[in-house]
């Protein structure tokens, strides 16, 4: 009933909107079509040089994602890399352009395992060389450490860099920078006035984009070294934000939070706020996750393919007392088995909803928490076997044109009761509704995490701040950081009077607990039955170990690849060798 | 050609209308039926009876924007096709859309909270013209067309994600927005 009249509703939208949305498609297929023109156009003779050159031209963009701003990325690290040899006295002879790279990631990162840096080394101690031979890293390292290179490693701008104990907060210059767009206008709008309240005498210029302006503004400023003070974004919005990280563009924030008496990582998830540390540095840090926090009820799925992980968790749970949770099933490549089944016994069953949730491979690769390339090394590090798991669950779940059955594009039937799981809101009110709904419908509602490959439980960063090195305001920067991070914004229910802001899961664990009890207490309260839903709640989304992000490079090349796996249209070994050829490729660029 | 020049062909009751009308809006129509209906068959005649409603209104009717009202014949007569053939199951983007925007809803209390239909559009037309373009366009794209993420994705040149982190953030902003013009169904 509800369905229909929502249905009625938007029937009933403004002709003015309608009319622009249609103008809006028209426009698109018109420069479409007039794009296949201007081809055809041109002549037979040149027309396969050019797809030829498009098509080129189109696999490297699969491949690099933006190919002008990680070639951008690539000039400045080699940059500071050659900048690096000269002041240290290196000699770059005989290397090429990678090799110096490599050289300065492998000193830089303390490793000493990279196989050039021992000769650069001999190059730079002559008397060296005729006593070892064969180093080992230990020993590079200690002769690094022990000989004329005791300065502290130069920064990008030429200045060297102190150690924490040095470190001394920047001054307040009154001024501070920041991007927004209407994505991040709900949380970044608030946290800015509040900024403004706490801060009244800083100039704030908050420039408001179009998500297009913004994309656009960020990649290219970015690559140059420039931006705005505070960089707040989604985790999609750079293509590679680890790569990104290893032109060191963003200031180390340890030293900022080690001098912040007000400020301590036992306050948020796990080991989440690690996620943005990178040789030894912390430049990144999560604003916002996703939990990968699913519901289903005990009747949606038969109880032969029920995962023992699922009920178990639920039976853990009503044992008020039990602190270890013994005899759950907690391995990823269990749960792709129970999907297995479910599928087996469903062929017409989706793994997830369809929808904008329903990318199966995104989801389980989400939920893994595997990491394709160590970037601190430039080494590819995919795990074989459960990537294969999940590209089988996936290719189980695909349809008949060979997209994943939870794809949007083509479903088949999309009542939740069909599909294995839904991923649970991080909204408590709305979940505690839907567990309460399932209740009344007479089934038996479950709400689980998907466990990673090492038995913990991954969020994905949605959205992170940093502050860049450039930034000529970086105090500021990290007040309005702290302020994102802080339990107002974090919890959604701050002095601006703005509640619910955020869309998805906040960091800190104090705003999980305060979000979740507020709406229990609100429309929920008395009901027993929601009292354990919102306790079960909060113990899962705190139980969270760590965060990852998935850099848009790495998805699009592992469609680009292994899509004719999952389609069944090549062998594993075909698609899987493709695969890792293109990261290596990426990881030594 | 330009609206106003196929209006005149439909004034001068010239078969030459119904050809302009599909060249231009064709292919918008066959969309927005079949993201509705998921049936390429119901579709085309869903498509095929739109055209003939504009035939038999236009003249006397003279639509400020054709291409609005055509795309609202033929959503009317995908709907009611829709309705007509859900016995069991949900099979289309439309359902998916559809879900997504239900959960925006608050329930009401009682029966008494109810505001009407055409109230409740107002209100969110409202809400709509408080959205940037881009993200007005996406809202109605995703649930008055029932474009896909993916075609939204294509269609706004980014990713899939991306469409689905705004769309997620609208309905939130909208969930608000309708609670506290105190709606609920």
């Amino acid at each position: 009933m509800k369905k229909e009249k929502v249905s009625a509703i938007i029937h009933q939208i403004g002709d003015r909107h309608i009319e622009e949305a249609a103008v809006f498609a028209l426009e698109k297929d018109r420069r479409t079509k007039e794009d296949l023109l201007s081809v055809k156009a041109h002549g037979e003779k040149t027309r396969r040089f050019r797809r030829s050159i498009a098509a080129a031209c189109l696999a490297l963009l699969a491949v690099f994602g933006s190919a002008a701003f990680a070639a951008a990325l690539e000039i400045r690290e080699y940059h500071t890399a050659a900048a690096f040899f000269e002041t240290n006295g290196l000699s770059a002879d005989g290397l090429n352009r990678r090799d110096v790279k490599a050289v300065y990631r492998d000193i830089t990162t303390n490793r000493f395992s990279y196989d050039k840096t021992a000769e650069v080394l001999r190059q730079a101690v002559p008397d060296w060389e005729k006593r070892q031979s064969e180093p080992t890293s230990e020993e590079l390292a200690a002769l690094w450490n022990r000989n004329f290179w005791t300065d502290p490693l130069p920064s990008e701008d030429g200045s060297t860099e102190s150690n924490d104990s040095d470190f001394v907060m920047p001054v307040d210059t009154g001024a501070l920078t920041v991007y927004g767009c209407e994505t991040l206008e709900a949380v970044l709008s608030p946290a800015v006035d509040i900024f403004r309240e706490e801060y009244p005498d800083v100039d704030v210029n908050y420039v408001r984009l179009s998500e297009d302006e913004f994309d656009v503004r960020i990649s290219t400023e970015l690559s140059a070294g420039k931006g705005p003070d505070l960089l707040f974004c989604l985790s999609r919005d750079i293509p590679d934000p680890y790569r990104t990280m290893t032109v060191r563009l963003f200031e180390d924030l340890d030293p900022y939070f080690e001098n912040d008496a007000g400020f301590g990582f036992e306050n948020y998830l796990g080991e989440v706020m690690n996620c943005g540390v990178l040789n030894g540095e912390r430049q990144l840090v999560p604003i916002e996750i996703q939990i990968p926090l699913y519901q289903t009820s005990l009747e949606a799925v038969s109880e032969t393919v029920m995962p023992d992980a699922v009920r178990r968790y639920q039976e853990y749970l009503s044992e008020a007392g039990e602190e270890e949770p013994s005899g759950i099933i907690q391995t990823f490549e269990d749960f792709c088995s129970a999907c297995i089944r479910y599928h087996e016994e469903n062929p017409d069953g989706m793994l997830f909803p369809a929808g904008e949730n329903g990318d199966d491979l995104r989801a389980l690769l989400s939920a893994s928490g595997m990491q394709f390339i160590d970037y601190e090394r430039g080494l590819v590090t995919v795990r074989e076997e459960e990537l294969h798991t999940i590209l089988d669950v996936c290719r189980a779940f695909r349809s008949g044109n060979g997209q994943t059955v939870g794809a949007d594009e083509k479903q088949t039937d999309g009542t939740k009761k069909n599909a294995f799981l839904s991923p649970a809101d991080s909204d408590p009110a709305a979940v505690l509704s839907e567990l309460q709904d399932t209740r009344r419908k007479g089934e038996t509602p479950c709400l689980f995490p998907i466990y990673d490959v090492d038995g913990g439980i991954t969020a994905e960063v949605l959205s992170y701040a940093a502050i860049l090195r450039s930034s000529q305001n970086k105090l500021n920067a990290y007040r309005l950081l702290c302020i994102l991070l802080s339990e107002e914004i974090q919890s959604g229910q701050c002095r601006t009077g703005a509640e619910d802001l955020h869309a998805w899961f906040p960091v800190l664990k104090s705003a999980v607990v305060r979000n979740t009890m507020s709406a229990y207490d609100t429309r929920f309260s008395g009901i027993s039955e929601s009292a354990e839903d919102a306790q079960l709640f909060i113990d899962t989304c705190t139980s969270v170990t760590r965060a990852s992000m998935i850099p848009n490079v790495m998805m699009r090349t592992l469609y680009l690849e292994m899509t004719p796996y999952i389609q069944g249209e090549k062998t594993w070994e075909e698609c899987y060798g493709r695969f890792l050829n293109a990261l290596t490729l990426y990881a030594n660029g | 050609m330009d609206d106003s020049k196929i209006i005149e062909l439909f004034f001068e009751r010239s078969e030459q209308a119904i050809i302009e009308l599909s060249k231009k809006y064709g292919s918008i129509c066959s969309r927005i039926a079949n993201n509705i209906l998921n049936n390429r068959f119901d579709s085309e005649e869903c498509v095929n009876d739109a055209f003939l409603g504009v035939w038999n209104t236009v003249p006397p009717q003279r639509p400020n924007s054709l291409g609005r009202y055509v795309c609202r014949i033929v959503r009317n007569i995908a709907l009611n096709k829709y309705h007509e053939n859900m016995a069991k199951k949900r099979n289309s983007l439309y359902d998916i859309a559809l879900d997504e925007i239900t959960e925006c809803f608050p329930s009401a209390v009682s029966v008494e909270d109810e505001i009407e239909t055409k109230e409740i559009a107002g209100i969110i037309d409202r809400f709509l013209d408080a959205l940037d373009q881009q993200n007005r366009i996406l809202f109605v794209r995703r649930y008055w067309y029932s474009d896909s993420i993916g075609d939204l994705a294509e269609l706004f040149h980014t990713s899939r994600h991306n469409i689905s982190v705004r769309l997620s953030r609208i309905r939130k902003s909208l969930r608000e927005y309708l609670m506290k013009e105190g709606v609920s169904l």
